[in-house]
């Protein structure tokens, strides 16, 4: 291969990487964040629900009116709670199954958080080694 | 799972008299052509994986909504996002949906992973009715070095 040859080639690797692999990276890592999102809050979710189970039925609340503006507000009788059970569904629960739920919930979404990890490995490796061609590529 | 074909060796047909010893039944009579057929298939493949997988989780996520439906008793309230309303429902209203909606999946990705089993037996066909490999880097050059010249016809510049 001769030099330009060669350099025709790292810019077709280079294009690759920036084009590709990068814009797939950031798609994944940005999934990843969401799911880690979710798993937090399921997770805080669960914790509320068991500090009100240690408490009466009634919930005493700040509420956010927008603005950061609170107001306080109180549940009469906070023992079903609507939990967003997903596809838009927010089913009307009790203290236990909302606990349930959200660890079924946590296992579910760990599991996919598992997949996106690996993803996110086989991608890095794969522009390390894309990278790692370019490189010999132009020392050679 | 090959969500990607990094691959430094370009693929080639191993000789064009290979290649045009048996396109007669395809119709494929150029080495150019048999390539491109050949990654059209692949990208097809990776495509149908990507649908696949989109549909297997939200699949998961229907399941995960079901589950925890049915245990509940049906006149159990279950309010239903519709835009950014949330519509009030029952279960016994809700869960049939949901039940249908579920089975329309699985028999969707069924039918999907039994169409890409079927590519990806084409594409394995397809690979070696025309004896297609990936070349490695020291392949080539001695097969430049041996024919004396550039690289042969047929080789693929990705």
């Amino acid at each position: 291969m001769d030099l330009q040859e060669r350099r025709k080639k790292v810019a077709e690797y280079e294009a690759f990487v920036e084009q590709r692999l990068v814009v797939d990276l950031e798609k994944a890592s940005n999934e990843r964040e969401k799911l880690l999102q979710q798993i937090q809050d399921y997770t805080s979710l669960a914790d509320s629900v068991r500090l009100l189970q240690t408490d009466t039925h009634q919930l005493h609340t700040m509420v956010n009116l927008g603005s950061d503006i609170l107001a306080q507000a109180r549940v009469p009788d906070a023992t079903r709670i609507f939990v967003d059970i997903g596809l838009g569904f927010h089913a009307e629960l009790t203290w236990d199954e909302a606990i349930a739920f959200c660890q079924k919930k946590e296992i579910e979404l760990n599991r996919k958080l598992d997949d996106d990890n690996r993803r996110i490995a086989g991608i890095k490796s794969n522009i390390n080694l894309v990278l790692e061609g370019i490189r010999e590529l132009s020392q050679l | 799972m090959p969500a990607y074909h990094v691959a430094f060796g370009t693929p080639v047909l191993l000789s064009q008299q290979m290649a045009s010893s048996s396109n007669e039944s395809v119709g494929l009579n150029s080495e150019e052509a048999i390539v491109r057929r050949y990654m059209e298939l692949q990208n097809e493949l990776q495509n149908l994986f990507a649908k696949l997988q989109e549909l297997e989780s939200e699949k998961v996520e229907h399941n995960m909504v079901v589950s925890t439906l049915d245990p509940l008793e049906p006149s159990r309230k279950c309010y239903r996002l519709v835009g950014s309303v949330l519509v009030e429902r029952t279960v016994k209203e809700v869960l049939p949906a949901v039940t249908a909606n579920r089975d329309n999946l699985a028999q969707i990705v069924k039918t999907l992973s039994e169409q890409f089993e079927k590519k990806k037996k084409e594409l394995g066909e397809f690979q070696t009715k025309y004896k297609i490999r990936y070349k490695n880097e020291k392949e080539v050059r001695r097969a430049q070095q041996e024919s004396g010249e550039g690289q042969g016809p047929g080789v693929l510049v990705q």
